[in-house]
């Protein structure tokens, strides 16, 4: 057997390879060099902006100038960053750029006003100070001599340039002032106004306007021109139109200065129409006009345009001619109503306001206060003490609408400042309260409501309440509580009343037979409880109602309404009512046959019996308008239309009885005038023939 | 923020940049070492398959002759010294090329480590200039926000 021989495996030794080399050292370094400059960066840039900031902060706050007002150049301080300096270096030029400016600018405007006209004088003297200033100025003095240089020449340029504006101004102000004299002599008429001597005079300066308009066009314009022609032309025009005015004035009179008043402001107007174009001139007109140039060729040769403008000025002057009249008659209508007043007479209400305003100077409440309580000066007692005295007769006498002034003056508002500022004096009080009633009662004791509100006749009857009580030492208190904002009206109202709601207290304590009367009451009540109290409340309400409403029982209003507050009888006086009666009849003469015949039974109306007043509603002022109605309250018709009673009658009534009383006092003025009577027996007979032929003729 | 922050943040970066640089060059060093580790096997590799091509080659001559005896032909015998000298210029040429692919792979490898210790020169150079940018950029920040 032979050997089997070993074969062996072939295997080797063979490189092991190699590990890769890691890359994070490296990453780890970026990363961490990129968070630190992120960091480092935010954290630069915000120091940065806290520099920046701080930086423009502090310069914002630089002082520059001394304690005397001179400007120091200062540098930035060296704890400045180079970021800090980069930031405000330049804020810190531009701010010493401008307050070198400033002082060379104000520097340069006082020398031009110390050197006026003299610009030689003031670049000596400018150079001269900008060579103390400019070496001050530190690192800024090169800026300084340019800016030094640059407003320099624009002063001294300005300087000559009104050096010569000046000799020109002077110039032209010379030559316009000559041209406007002349012109102004034209204006005032102050010049002779014969034709040929305006031809030569208006010529003269119309050549004057041409040469300022060649000599200074830069001051005379052609539109300056223009005007100015246009006021010579009207001045010239105007001469003969103020010589006829003037002419006018002074020529015609009448003894009538309402007639004068007329007859003046026709005849201008007469001109004026001319110069518009609406002529009613007549020849004999011109033959006198002619004299002082106002003749047919002025009017046909005035250009239209000034003849408006002459004819505008002669409305002024006779609008002006008018106020003047009707202040002149205002005075004499005051003057006539207080001779009325003086002698006892009525006059109405507008008349007293005009006596009060004209003659007295009374505007206000105050002034009639003082003008009535204390007099003036030609006054030995004051007026409320003098029953002679004009004031005091003007508001006893007289029983119609009293003048707004003294109506206020017993205002509710006015009374408890009068009562405040005499710390709450009752004779004060006192004083007011007779005052009002001696205005509010007629000779039978009626009350007149005098065009007094509800609420002042109201308050005055409170005020008479409290004087007659106790409690007029404690007016003061309780006068508190009508002032005072917080006092609850409501709670103490429901106190003072206890167990009784306010209609029962109504129904129990007043004998009330109106709506209207309820009302009023339930109106009131509430705050006159809360202040006086039941007992006194129910006397001021009780007596109130007797003054606001004629309870006796009016003959004229509806039976339903015959308690009313606009009863005739409480709002005219005998005399008056006598005129209401007349006026009634009058109306009801207008009713017509069939009327009659339907609504009353073929009866007469008569009033109080099957015709009355129906009770007025929105009533303006003291007097209502009267709608007269049949039994059942339904309107009488005239014509179509309600038969009423106007108001305006009784006004008119009124005025007509003024007017009366002034003629009769013109009359008895112009006898006075006259002197003693002398009997002319011719003339009396004469006039009675004549009076008799004027009724022969009227027959 | 006091502007010295800046010169203290720059200095921390730069110092950790070249710290990562030293450790960047440590680890390319190490795969050098692994290089030269693998040439040095190669080469082992090349002597061992030398060894066994020599010896492989023996065991042929001494079963050739083994053979030769048992076939009564003489050493100078011309068929067998044609087939021995044929035999003997094969295993040259093997062993040759054997030892050219070895140590040309070795010689690689040698090579390759040469190349890791570069980078790793670079790597502590690279890190060096960043840690220098990181300082000038904190001192740049410093001047521009201290007093001058």
């Amino acid at each position: 057997m032979a050997i089997q021989v070993y074969r062996k495996e072939q295997n080797f030794n063979a490189p092991i390879g190699v590990a890769g080399v890691s890359q994070a050292p490296t990453r780890l370094a970026n990363a961490f060099s990129k968070v630190s400059e992120n960091i480092t960066g935010m954290v630069y840039d915000r120091t940065v902006e806290d520099q920046k900031q701080e930086a423009r902060e502090d310069v914002a706050n630089f002082t520059m100038r001394d304690e005397n007002g001179e400007l120091v150049v200062k540098s930035l301080p060296d704890s400045y960053s180079r970021i800090q300096k980069g930031v405000a270096q330049p804020i810190l030029d531009r701010m010493y750029a401008q307050q070198l400016e400033v002082d060379i600018k104000a520097k340069g405007a006082e020398l031009v006003r110390a050197h006026p006209n003299d610009p030689e004088g003031f670049l000596e003297a400018f150079n001269g100070w900008a060579e103390g200033y400019g070496p001050s100025s530190g690192q800024y003095a090169p800026a300084v001599d340019i800016a030094v240089q640059s407003y320099g020449l624009q002063y001294a340029n300005a300087l000559y340039v009104d050096k010569a504006n000046l000799e020109d101004t002077l110039a032209f102000n010379n030559a316009s002032q000559l041209l406007s004299d002349n012109v102004k002599d034209i204006e005032s008429s102050a010049l002779d106004y014969s034709p040929q001597f305006n031809v030569a005079w208006l010529t003269k300066s119309l050549e004057q306007v041409d040469e300022l308009l060649i000599n200074y066009p830069s001051r005379f314009s052609s539109t300056n021109a223009d005007t100015f022609k246009k006021r010579i032309f009207k001045a010239f025009a105007k001469v003969p139109v103020n010589g006829v005015v003037n002419q006018l004035a002074n020529t015609i009179f009448s003894s009538n200065p309402e007639q004068q008043s007329k007859m003046l402001e026709a005849s201008i107007n007469k001109i004026s129409l001319a110069l518009r174009g609406v002529n009613t001139l007549t020849e004999d007109d011109y033959n006198l006009l002619s004299a002082f140039g106002f003749t047919k060729e002025y009017l046909a040769n005035t250009p239209q345009v000034i003849k408006s403008d002459l004819a505008s000025e002669l409305t002024n002057i006779s609008n002006t001619l008018s106020e003047n009249y009707n202040l002149e008659l205002k005075q004499t209508n005051a003057a006539m109503s207080l001779d009325i007043i003086n002698s006892n007479g009525v006059v109405s209400t507008d008349k007293a306001s005009n006596v009060l305003e004209t003659i007295y100077e009374i505007e206000t409440v105050e002034d009639f206060m003082s003008k009535f309580f204390t007099g003036g000066p030609d006054d030995s007692i004051a007026p409320v003490d003098d029953v002679n005295h004009p004031l005091y007769k003007m508001i006893t006498n007289n029983k119609q609408a009293l003048p707004k002034v003294v109506r206020d003056m017993f205002s509710k508002s006015n009374q408890l400042e009068i009562i405040a500022n005499s710390n709450f004096d009752s004779k004060q009080v006192n004083q007011f309260v007779r005052l009002f009633n001696r205005i509010t009662r007629d000779r039978t004791n009626q009350f007149m409501s005098r065009g007094f509100s509800d609420e002042t006749i109201t308050f005055m009857t409170e005020l008479e309440a409290l004087s007659k009580t106790a409690q007029a030492t404690n007016i003061g208190t309780v006068l508190s509580k009508i002032t005072n904002p917080e006092f609850d009206i409501k709670a103490m109202s429901k106190f003072a009343l206890a167990d009784e709601t306010l209609p029962q207290y109504i129904g129990d304590n007043f004998n009330i037979k109106t709506p209207q009367e309820f009302n009023f009451v339930n109106k009131v009540a509430p705050q006159l409880l809360a202040v006086y109290g039941k007992d006194l409340a129910t006397d001021i309400i009780e007596q109130t109602l007797n003054r606001r409403f004629y309870r006796k029982g009016s003959k004229y209003m509806v039976p339903e309404f015959a308690v009313s507050q606009f009863a005739p009888e409480s709002l005219y006086s005998g005399d008056d009512l006598e005129f209401f009666d007349f006026t009634i009849e009058t109306a009801l003469s207008r009713i017509g046959t069939d009327t009659k015949q339907t609504r009353f039974n073929r009866q007469e109306p008569v009033m109080g019996k099957n015709v009355f007043l129906m009770e007025p509603r929105n009533v303006y002022g003291p007097y209502p308008d009267y709608i007269v109605v049949d039994e059942d309250n339904v309107p009488i018709l005239t014509n179509g239309e309600m038969l009423t009673i106007p108001r305006a009658g009784m006004i008119k009534y009124h005025q007509d009885l003024g007017k009366l009383r002034e003629k009769e006092m013109m009359d008895f003025r112009t006898k006075a005038d006259q002197g003693p009577y002398q009997p002319d027996t011719a003339s009396r007979l004469s006039k009675q023939i004549e009076d008799i032929k004027k009724a022969n003729e009227n027959r | 923020m006091d502007p010295s922050f800046f010169l203290f943040m720059g200095a921390v970066n730069a110092m950790g940049q070249m710290s990562a640089g030293r450790a960047q060059a440590d680890l390319y060093n190490r795969q050098a070492q692994q290089y030269e580790f693998d040439a040095d096997m190669q080469r082992l590799r090349g002597l061992q398959e030398g060894n066994a091509l020599a010896e492989k080659f023996s065991a042929y001559q001494r079963t050739a002759n083994v053979q030769r005896a048992k076939l009564n032909r003489s050493t100078n015998d011309r068929s067998f010294g044609a087939m021995m000298k044929k035999a003997r210029t094969s295993q040259d040429e093997e062993q040759a090329r054997s030892l050219l692919q070895n140590l040309a792979s070795a010689q690689q490898s040698r090579g390759r480590a040469d190349i890791s210790r570069m980078e790793g020169r670079v790597a502590q150079q690279t890190a060096f200039l960043n840690g220098i940018n990181s300082l000038s950029s904190g001192f740049y920040q410093y001047s521009t926000l201290s007093p001058s």
